[in-house]
């Protein structure tokens, strides 16, 4: 084995940035393969908790996030009649940050680059071998001593390896707008009002953007309908916050996409992982599926940097790290069932407030949503769980 | 009065008449509401409604219409005399809507109406008797199970019957307009702004019509003034605001109203029970003077629904919502006398800032259990979600 470890990494999203920096702050040669002519991160706006705050302080991403975001003191959940369902639902005591997506990605990747990542555009990964080699488009193959897919929903390296368990769209989805921000929008406030299939979300994510999510399920078609927007059908569900959404211009980068749950039989196979969208695809309503593409990237390094070989490294990684990330799926799945397919019947809808209202009261379930946003990975004995 | 309907007599027809008449006719009473003006009328601009108000609200079956016509209030700005933001932490309490108070008021009437309220107006109440009895302009009312005077802060029920303990005239007031909305007004957003002793609000109240309120200490004459309406001593002490007070007209409805503090030495005796204004009223500072009235009017009809003994079931009734009540009062006058009666040197107004965040803190707690309607925990701080079972929607 030569001094320099080197690693492959096929896609340039957020996970993959992130896995890039870890890496090649730890000495790695790490080159990054990304299938667009240039970077870019589409989405909109994106909720960062305490794990993924943590991520960006260890890797020094931090201050540059926090400089162009925003810090949420309050993140709240309503109903159809604004009543507070949870205060600071999944927070807890901990952190909670907003950003706009393309400068959380544009930070990553300087970061990366600046640790000596090389990013190569127009460079589509389509197959992965177990013993560590990366196919490009061109046919041209790739030696790693760690191959990293972090090509998304639909990744090519996981279906080249037979990975995949599982694929599932959810029937259930959102656009996602970024409007200008005024005086009017709520300042470090964050909100969900919920009405009956409908989520609108409502987060300052930057001095001069605010972030809106619009959630509703596939079957809802005028809900969908959001490129362009029309702002009538969500306007009347919605008539207490007709200035915010008659701000969403008619034509801009959000369309309505629907949410996918990726389940693998495993997270790797030889010298190859998977991470991110690629290996748990989960529908956004912890805002942990980013989050945790972070912390497992971290993991990972932590991981690779502390076992003798990649195989047994990928194996302890996935151990540690997959029961939590598992959990988040699960109960996002569970949360956007409760949230969209609930029957819209009013007398139903007061049920379903008191319900969530109820589980808020659950110091247990509390301690449960909150330890899965505040988790910190440890696989090297570094950094202790938060 | 077994077998019987029950029947209630109800002196004054204001938010607080109204919302008890609907909510005691929703609960198999007869009742008949004496108003004193040839016609239902709501004067008074905007209002503050808060978590306490909004459960009252759907309990009765009054708020989606309301709703419908009102603001949601996301972010709460206090401003200090240089404009500054001292707080925005908004309707921490859950929910905040600010409605006109004659969209509520109509709202209120056609509830009461639906549940077969009677309301009968130029018909004055001069007096009442603790068996039930109401003296009229044009004589004696039948003897009726329940009297209730929501007649204000002058309250005649209250006063014949020696229920008054103190009247106070708190020195301070304030002068309340609605102007057309413009796109210079804020959206899902209030703000008040302090400048010495003066302060200005300014709440988008429907679609239509901007709440603003220009309160200043009794003393403060000029700022006083409101009829004629000329915006100049406002705009010298409130320059950010000149789109909003140039659209105050120059002889508007509103008028310059002084703030009272009432206390009683009981909120009932007999069969007759006093509500709102004219069993406690308070000075508009924390916004809860209708909420109040709001909950303790839906209280009393749960109070009294089966009651056998009425006299037993109001003495309950008082014991259970009064000291919420009271606690409202007290800390709006404490709100009011930091926000008028702070001496007006410009480096005590800084310091007034700074204070007020940490002054703020504790009295927004205290608001927030007023509207959750329980005590606040021994360091000082309440928890903001909404106290009782959403689906539930009532007022414990």
């Amino acid at each position: 084995m030569s001094q320099t470890r080197t690693a492959e990494i096929a896609g340039a999203g957020l996970a993959g940035m992130t896995a890039a920096a870890v890496l090649a702050q730890r000495g790695w040669k790490v080159r990054v393969h990304e299938k667009g002519p240039a970077l870019r991160e589409i989405g909109a706006g994106i909720f960062l908790w305490e794990n993924a705050l943590r991520v960006l302080e260890e890797i020094g991403a931090y201050d540059e996030v926090a400089t162009k975001g925003e810090m949420v003191e309050r993140h709240q959940l309503r109903d159809h009649v604004q009543r507070v369902l949870q205060d600071d639902w999944l927070r807890g005591s901990w952190r909670l940050r907003t950003v706009v997506r393309g400068d959380l990605h544009a930070a990553l990747a300087r970061v990366a680059v600046a640790a000596g990542a090389e990013v190569v555009t127009n460079s589509r990964a389509v197959e992965a071998r177990p013993q560590g080699e990366l196919v490009l488009e061109g046919g041209q193959r790739l030696r790693a001593d760690l191959v990293i897919g972090a090509d998304g929903v639909f990744s090519a390296i996981r279906e080249s390896l037979g990975l995949t368990q599982r694929m599932v769209d959810l029937q259930d989805g959102c656009g996602r707008h970024l409007i200008d921000r005024t005086p009017n929008d709520p300042v470090r406030r964050t909100y969900e009002i919920w009405n009956g299939g409908r989520r609108l979300g409502i987060a300052p994510s930057s001095r001069e953007k605010v972030y809106l999510f619009l959630c509703c399920p596939a079957s809802d078609l005028q809900g969908r309908a959001q490129h362009p927007f029309d702002p009538v059908s969500w306007v009347n569900s919605y008539p207490d916050y007709r200035d915010t959404i008659e701000r969403i211009p008619r034509l801009d980068d959000g369309r309505w996409a629907t949410f996918h749950d990726v389940v693998c039989h495993r997270w790797s196979k030889g010298r190859v992982a998977l991470i991110g969208d690629a290996a748990h695809a989960m529908s956004p309503n912890l805002g942990q599926g980013a989050c945790m593409a972070m912390t497992n990237a971290l993991a990972l390094a932590q991981a690779v940097d502390s076992s003798p070989t990649t195989e047994m490294a990928l194996d302890r990684w996935e151990r540690s790290e997959r029961p939590i990330v598992d959990r988040a799926q699960r109960f996002s799945h569970w949360y956007g069932k409760f949230g969209t397919r609930w029957p819209t019947a009013k007398p139903l809808l007061d049920a379903r407030s008191a319900m969530v209202w109820g589980l808020g009261k659950s110091r247990r379930f509390q301690v449960f949503l909150n330890g899965m946003a505040a988790h910190v990975p440890a696989l090297d004995g570094t950094a202790g769980s938060a | 009065m077994s077998g019987r309907r029950p029947h209630a007599e109800i002196a004054g027809a204001g938010l607080a008449g109204l919302a008890t008449a609907a909510a005691l006719a929703q609960a198999g009473w007869s009742v008949r509401v004496h108003e004193k003006g040839e016609e239902l009328r709501e004067i008074g601009a905007g209002i503050y409604l808060f978590a306490n108000a909004l459960r009252a609200l759907q309990t009765i079956g009054a708020y989606d219409d309301l709703a419908a016509r009102s603001e949601m209030i996301l972010n709460a700005e206090l401003r200090d005399h240089r404009n500054h933001l001292v707080f925005d932490d908004g309707p921490t309490d859950g929910r905040l809507m600010i409605a006109l108070r004659r969209n509520l008021h109509n709202v209120l009437a056609k509830v009461a109406l639906d549940a077969g309220v009677e309301i009968v107006t130029g018909s004055r109440v001069l007096s009442a008797t603790e068996d039930g009895k109401l003296q009229l302009e044009g004589g004696w009312s039948d003897r009726a199970d329940l009297v209730v005077g929501t007649d204000g802060v002058y309250s005649r029920v209250r006063d014949s019957l020696g229920l008054a303990k103190s009247i106070i005239a708190l020195r301070d007031g304030c002068g309340r307009h609605l102007v057309p909305r413009t796109p210079e007004d804020p959206v899902n957003r209030t703000i008040e702004t302090w400048s010495a002793g003066r302060r200005l609000g300014v709440a988008p109240a429907s679609p239509d019509y901007v709440y603003i309120f220009l309160c200043c200490p009794e003393a403060d004459t000029e700022w006083r003034r409101q009829q004629p309406f000329t915006p100049d001593a406002w705009l010298r002490s409130h320059p950010w605001y000149r789109s909003q007070l140039e659209r105050i007209p120059r002889n508007p409805e509103g008028r310059w109203l002084n703030f009272w503090d009432v206390n009683c030495h009981a909120w009932s005796k007999g069969s007759v029970a006093l509500l709102g204004d004219s069993a406690h009223a308070m000075s508009p500072n924390l916004g809860q003077g209708a909420c109040v009235a709001l909950a303790n009017a839906v209280a009393l009809a749960e109070a009294v629904k089966t009651a056998k003994d009425i006299p037993r079931a109001l003495q309950a009734w008082e014991r259970r919502q009064r000291p919420i009540t009271e606690r409202a009062q007290r800390y709006s006058e404490y709100y009011g006398a930091i926000g008028t009666k702070w001496p007006h040197a410009r480096l005590l107004l800084d310091a007034r800032s700074v204070a007020t965040r940490l002054v703020f803190l504790p009295l927004l707690a205290w608001r927030g259990a007023v509207i959750n309607g329980r005590p606040v925990s021994s360091n000082g701080r309440s928890r903001s979600s909404e106290p009782t079972d959403p689906a539930q929607g009532g007022v414990r």
